[in-house]
């Protein structure tokens, strides 16, 4: 009984709500239609709270640091603050609205958000000049390749050569659409073939075992 | 130009000049905005997520519909995953959000990505010579790429190892492609870093802001010495660099 | 030093010294403008001409799945599209799925470039906030908006708003989908398999190879990309902007990387052949 309603009836609900959904597109029926807005409903909701789940693990971990004073927990306590002040500012009236909510948002963390990402631009320059070794054919390809959609993706390369935005865009509209095409195909047929195993409890591990 | 306004321009480059300084050296100021980062990145995603539950959960229980009150009690039982007595409890929750997910993503995947994908591929278009040519190099392309992706069928032959062959040569152009288009993406974010400190804060290229001129200098010195901290001590001190 | 020694060295250079190359060489043309033109490309054109299209009034649904650590790579083609739909008197709402932080976003960064003041709260255009969910969030919205959202992001009842009173998917002429997640898919599969929506995405620039198939198929009538695609759209509308002062900083680092591919295999190569020619003497 235990192993019922703790394995098998959610087994039982991970398929049911997967075949209410496929049945509810190809099949127009009132009453499909009308459980499957219901569950869907339903899913925004608990998926709110599932959001919140990185947020608790946050603060267990960073608590973690600091009650143990580990190196680093000083940053761990920074990061509990900010995480609190935020959540605070944002939960006041107006409810997301507040100006001192919007004013962390476009002067603590869209800076570092940017600036962080955008540095991978540093580092893909330094893979340029020490990774990128030719060695094979098909690496020759990829430089070469890769050599004429960077110049064609830089506006000063048409004012130099009409022939490098062309050659760009055939690259990506021939044999890289090709290649993607194949990957979509692949992709969705691996997708099909999960969904099955989902749908006949063969894949658990989304549920934790 | 408000005080808050002005205030939140030196921090915002601050940051922008810490998370720049790691590309150099790790440093501490570089880990107090990661940190700072980190924690309200976090904090804007709960605040959002609340306003979520309360507007699609909360707020239709307020006019009436309580069967809203089921989604709720399930969500919160998404919790009890830090129990090791009732984690199982959270696999109800969990079930819902697989099962409603997996079923969505099947359902419309064969026309988006298969079928679609397929008629757009087979259908070549004869307009003119170089349409002809490209609509056939596609539709090569796709079947050699695909032809590279059946493991469970390994065959031998001249013919099996050149369609495989051309695959693996299509799919390096297509990593190819994604490559370039990387570095104009990660530029195009490196760039916005720069210009939110030359033109919105220094005032570039229209005017030059002194004092946030100095200002940089100063948080540029403030950050190096940060980073190389140990080697001006041991200068200071007379002594080799450690 | 001799040569070879010049060229080993070249090879494992510090990457400190590139570091400080590419913030020279990017940073120049923002403070000295270049100027350099920038040519329309197809996908731009198409999504221009896709609006172009629209008939005064038509509603468009706004993906906004915007971000801050998206800013210059989606925010200039984001600002300018909404540019050119207000202009049009093109009616908007705005919903997110999978960027819990869009609404801030919108409100920090698009907001004060984007004049808004001509049109009317609940009557040209509707901010619904963010949905949690996802797919099953995007696929529920799309079946009954009223029913997945009773109210807006002010709390403002959506059955006493004009635009959203008796709004349904199909009313929506166009769908402007912002991707800095690769989300598109799950657009297409609950927006246009089951409703026929047009689709234009204003995306990153690692994902575009990827959405070319769809812009070939016909499932995307449009596509813009990162800071090109951004500033193309905002000469296509005559207000240039963040995008078009940046994009001559994409010319000077482009033209960097390339030469940086090209002489960093040259010298692994030029360096591969001195070893072995080293070896067999």
């Amino acid at each position: 009984m235990s192993k019922v309603i703790r394995r098998e009836i959610p087994l039982l609900l991970v398929s049911f709500s997967a075949i209410l959904m496929i049945l509810d597109y190809f099949f127009p029926v009132p009453v499909l239609s009308s459980s499957a807005k219901l569950t869907n409903e339903w899913v925004v909701v608990i998926a709110g709270f599932s959001l919140c789940l990185g947020a608790t693990d946050l603060i267990i971990v960073n608590t973690r640091r600091i009650m143990r004073k580990t190196p680093g927990s000083g940053y761990a306590l920074l990061i509990i603050i900010s995480f609190l002040l935020t959540l605070l500012l944002g939960l006041s009236s107006p409810m997301t609205k507040h100006p001192a909510f919007q004013w962390i948002y476009d002067y603590f963390y869209r800076p570092p958000a940017g600036t962080l990402y955008g540095m991978l631009a540093l580092y893909l320059v330094s893979a340029g000049w020490r990774a990128f070794k030719i060695r094979t054919f098909e690496s020759v390809i990829m430089l070469v390749c890769a050599w004429f959609l960077i110049m064609a993706n830089a506006p000063i390369a048409a004012v130099v050569w009409e022939g490098f935005p062309s050659i760009g865009k055939w690259i990506m509209d021939v044999p890289s659409a090709a290649g993607w095409r194949a990957f979509y195909i692949g992709a969705a047929i691996g997708t099909l073939a999960l969904g099955l195993k989902v749908i006949l409890g063969l894949e658990r591990g989304a549920l934790g075992e | 130009m408000d005080i808050w306004q002005t205030l939140g321009l030196w921090i915002a480059a601050f940051g922008t000049l810490a998370c720049f300084s790691f590309a150099f050296k790790e440093n501490v100021f570089f880990h107090i905005v990661e940190s700072i980062f980190i924690g309200t990145s976090v904090g804007y995603l709960v605040v959002f997520a609340l306003d979520s539950i309360a507007r699609t959960g909360v707020t239709p229980i307020s006019k009436g519909s309580y069967i809203y009150s089921i989604p709720l009690l399930l969500g919160l039982l998404i919790f009890a995953k830090y129990s090791k007595e009732y984690s199982w409890v959270s696999r109800y929750p969990v079930a819902l959000l697989v099962g409603t997910g997996t079923g969505l993503a099947c359902r419309a995947i064969v026309e988006v990505n298969i079928i679609r994908q397929i008629s757009d591929t087979i259908v070549i278009s004869v307009k003119d010579f170089w349409s002809m040519f490209n609509g056939f190099l596609m539709l090569v392309g796709v079947l050699a790429a695909i032809g590279y992706f059946v493991f469970t069928l390994r065959g031998k032959g001249r013919v099996y190892s050149g369609v495989t062959r051309v695959g693996r040569v299509v799919l390096m152009v297509s990593f190819a492609t994604t490559f370039g288009n990387t570095v104009l993406g990660r530029f195009s974010l490196f760039i916005g870093s720069l210009q939110s400190l030359l033109s919105d804060w220094i005032g570039l290229p229209q005017r030059i802001d002194y004092l946030s001129a100095t200002g940089a200098v100063a948080m540029l010195l403030l950050i190096g010495a940060a980073c190389f901290k140990d080697q001006i001590l041991d200068k200071l001190r007379g002594t080799k660099a450690s | 030093m001799g040569a070879r020694e010049v060229l080993r060295t070249l090879e494992r250079l510090d990457s400190r010294y590139l570091f400080v190359l590419v913030f020279i060489v990017t940073a120049f043309p923002l403070v000295f403008p270049l100027g350099i033109p920038v040519k329309i490309s197809a996908p731009v054109q198409k999504s221009y001409d896709a609006i172009e299209a629209l008939a005064p009034n038509s509603v468009v649904l706004i993906g906004d799945e915007f971000s801050a650590p998206s800013w210059t790579e989606l925010g200039p083609s984001y600002i300018a599209v909404l540019k050119h739909l207000i202009r049009k008197n093109i009616r908007l709402v705005f919903v997110s799925f999978f960027s819990a932080e869009a609404p801030a976003a919108f409100d920090t960064m698009i907001k004060p470039r984007v004049d808004f003041a001509k049109l009317k709260y609940g009557v040209d255009f509707v901010e619904l906030g963010f949905v949690a969910g996802g797919e099953a969030a995007l696929a529920s919205f799309a079946s009954d908006i009223q029913r997945t959202l009773k109210v807006d992001r002010y709390g403002a009842s959506l059955s006493e708003l004009g635009l959203t009173k008796d709004l349904r998917i199909t009313h929506f002429s166009l769908v402007v989908e912002l991707d800095p997640g690769a989300h598109l898919s799950e657009y297409l599969r609950q927006l246009q398999a089951p409703y026929g929506l047009r689709h234009i995405s204003i995306t990153y620039g690692v994902t575009a190879p990827a959405y070319t198939p769809y812009l070939l198929a016909g499932q995307l009538s449009g596509m813009l990309v990162a800071i090109r695609g951004g500033a193309e759209y905002e000469l296509l509308i005559k207000e240039p902007g963040v995008a078009v002062s940046g994009v001559d900083g994409v010319s000077t680092s482009h033209v960097l990387f390339a030469i940086c591919l090209v002489a960093g295999s040259f010298l692994s190569l030029v360096n591969r052949l001195l070893s072995k020619e080293g070896k067999g003497k």
